[in-house]
């Protein structure tokens, strides 16, 4: 019966300790990759018909972001980092950056 | 019962490592909002208005998206077949290698061979409605008065992997 316990334990133990793990990798990629949250505005932007880069600009500051939008562009800042692209039918990287 | 405390202890240990190891070795779904369920999305959305905007260019274009998106570590199949009115079928081959595919067409079969990333057109009147195949990957029914565009797709990285078909 005790042996019992002691296994469920360490199940719960395994559990806590890998949901720690996950937890904690969620919270380090995000910072160190592109963001799924820049890419999804994009998403959400194409999605509503949006095409123009001060449009998609506006929609994702709307949304609570710090970005800047451009197209077939590189990062005109130091300061700015790319979170996201999307790929229009015309050919052209539609690209969201974020602000440090 | 001091050394039985500590076989638990152990017991825990591996318990983490299976869980751990089954947690990052299995392939998982893509969700909407990871990174490949994003492009899965981007693709979803475009490839109608690229075949919208030239039937004929939609060969490059998907070169083009799948060029972009293996540039982020992602591998990117895809097949897509479209029909015209005037009785015309296009499938173009992108799944990263040459293959053999058999095409239905109202239940008359054929062999095509297509090299990745070329395309195959077809002469073939089409009737008012039809069932297309490409088997192994899309069945349809279509109607023949009218474009029909048949996507099949996989986009997987080390994470997760989506795979979808659409009907545009």
């Amino acid at each position: 019966m005790r042996g019992w316990v002691f296994l469920l334990e360490a199940i719960l133990a395994s559990i806590l300790l890998l949901g720690f793990l996950a937890g904690l990798l969620g919270w380090i990629q995000p910072r160190t990759e592109e963001s799924p949250n820049a890419q999804a505005v994009l998403i959400q932007a194409f999605k509503l018909g949006l095409r123009d880069p001060e449009e998609i600009q506006e929609f994702a500051e709307g949304a609570g972001m710090n970005v800047k939008v451009c197209i077939d562009c590189q990062p005109p800042e130091a300061e700015e980092v790319w979170a996201g692209s999307y790929f229009t039918a015309e050919g052209k990287e539609v690209k969201i950056f974020l602000w440090r | 019962m001091a050394v039985r405390g500590q076989f638990f202890i152990l017991g825990s240990v591996f318990l983490l490592i299976l869980f751990t190891s089954l947690f990052l070795l299995l392939p998982k779904e893509g969700e909407a909002g990871s990174r490949i369920g994003l492009f899965a999305e981007n693709l979803k959305l475009e490839i109608p208005r690229a075949f919208n905007l030239d039937p004929d260019g939609l060969s490059g274009w998907t070169g083009w998206f799948r060029e972009r998106v293996e540039e982020r570590g992602i591998r990117a199949e895809v097949l897509w077949v479209y029909t015209l009115p005037q009785g015309r079928v296009v499938i173009g081959n992108f799944l990263g290698e040459d293959r053999k595919l058999k095409l239905v067409i109202d239940g008359e079969g054929l062999e095509v061979e297509i090299r990745d990333g070329e395309v195959q057109e077809i002469d073939r009147d089409l009737p008012e409605r039809f069932e297309l195949e490409v088997e192994g990957f899309l069945k349809e029914e279509l109607k023949g008065g009218r474009p029909n565009l048949l996507l099949w797709f996989r986009l997987e990285d080390g994470k997760g992997r989506v795979q979808e078909t659409a009907i545009f």
